[in-house]
C-alpha cells in the first residue's frame, strides 16, 4: 500500500500552486508576445503546466496511490 | 504595462530554472515511487523547455549568453587550486594559512597565487593553441612579445 508523507504533501501543494500560476502567466504571455515562435512556445508550455497540475492533483485525489 | 518579447523570454527562463530546481528537490525528498517518477518526468520536460527557450532567446538577442573565459584567467584559477592554497581564513598568521612556497603572494589572502608572467607562472592553453612567439616561446622568456591588440 502506498501513502503520501507530509513532506510529499507539502511538495504537491507547492508544485500544484506553481503550475497554476505558471499556466496563467504563460497564457497571458501568449496573448502579449509579438514573435509567433514565442507565442506558440507560451501556448505549448501553458498546456504542459496545466497537464502537470492535473497529474499532481490526481495524487491528492488518489490519496497517494490508495484507491 | 505591456511586456515585450525580451521581458517575456527572460521571465520564462527564470521560471524554468526555478521550476527545475523545485521539482528536482521534491523528487529527491520523495519516497512514493510513482510520485518520484512523475516528478522526474516533469523535470525532464522542464529541461527541454528551458533548452528551447534559451536557444530562442539567444537567437533573437533577448538574452546575452556568457562569453568563453580567457584562458589566462582559467590558468590563474587552475594555479590557485593546483598549488593547494587556503584562501579563507587566509591572512598570514591566522589559523588555516599555509605558505605554498616561494611564489606565495605576500599581500594576504591568496597564498600561492601568482600574477601572470611572474616566475614559474604557466598559462593554461587550449589544445592546439599557437603561441605568438613561435616554438620555444615562454611568457617569461627573452623572446616574449605581447600578442597583437584587437583590430579596430
Amino acid at each position: 500500500m502506498t501513502h503520501l508523507t507530509y513532506l510529499e504533501l507539502e511538495s504537491l501543494r507547492h508544485l500544484i500552486g506553481e503550475c497554476e500560476v505558471k499556466a496563467r502567466k504563460l497564457e497571458a504571455y501568449a496573448g502579449q508576445a509579438e514573435s509567433p515562435e514565442l507565442k506558440s512556445f507560451c501556448r505549448q508550455q501553458a498546456d504542459s503546466a496545466n497537464r502537470s497540475r492535473q497529474t499532481l492533483q490526481n495524487f491528492l485525489r488518489e490519496r497517494g496511490g490508495v484507491q | 504595462m505591456k511586456l515585450n518579447d525580451k521581458d517575456i523570454a527572460g521571465d520564462i527562463l527564470s521560471m524554468c530554472k526555478h521550476g527545475i530546481a523545485d521539482v528536482t528537490k521534491a523528487a529527491l525528498e520523495c519516497s512514493n515511487p510513482r510520485l518520484r517518477q512523475t516528478l522526474r518526468q516533469m523535470r525532464d520536460q522542464e529541461e527541454q523547455a528551458h533548452e528551447q527557450i534559451t536557444q530562442m532567446a539567444v537567437a533573437n538577442r533577448w538574452y546575452l549568453p556568457s562569453e568563453p573565459a580567457d584562458h589566462r584567467v582559467i590558468g590563474r584559477i587552475e594555479n590557485y587550486f593546483t598549488q593547494g592554497a587556503v584562501p579563507y581564513p587566509g591572512a598570514p598568521g591566522t589559523a588555516g594559512y599555509r605558505e605554498t612556497g616561494p611564489a606565495a603572494y605576500q599581500g594576504g589572502w591568496a597564498g600561492g597565487y601568482q600574477e601572470p608572467r611572474a616566475q614559474g607562472y604557466h598559462e593554461a592553453r587550449p589544445v592546439g593553441h599557437q603561441e605568438p612567439g613561435g616554438p620555444g616561446y615562454h611568457p617569461t622568456g627573452p623572446g616574449y612579445r605581447e600578442p597583437p591588440g584587437p583590430r579596430l
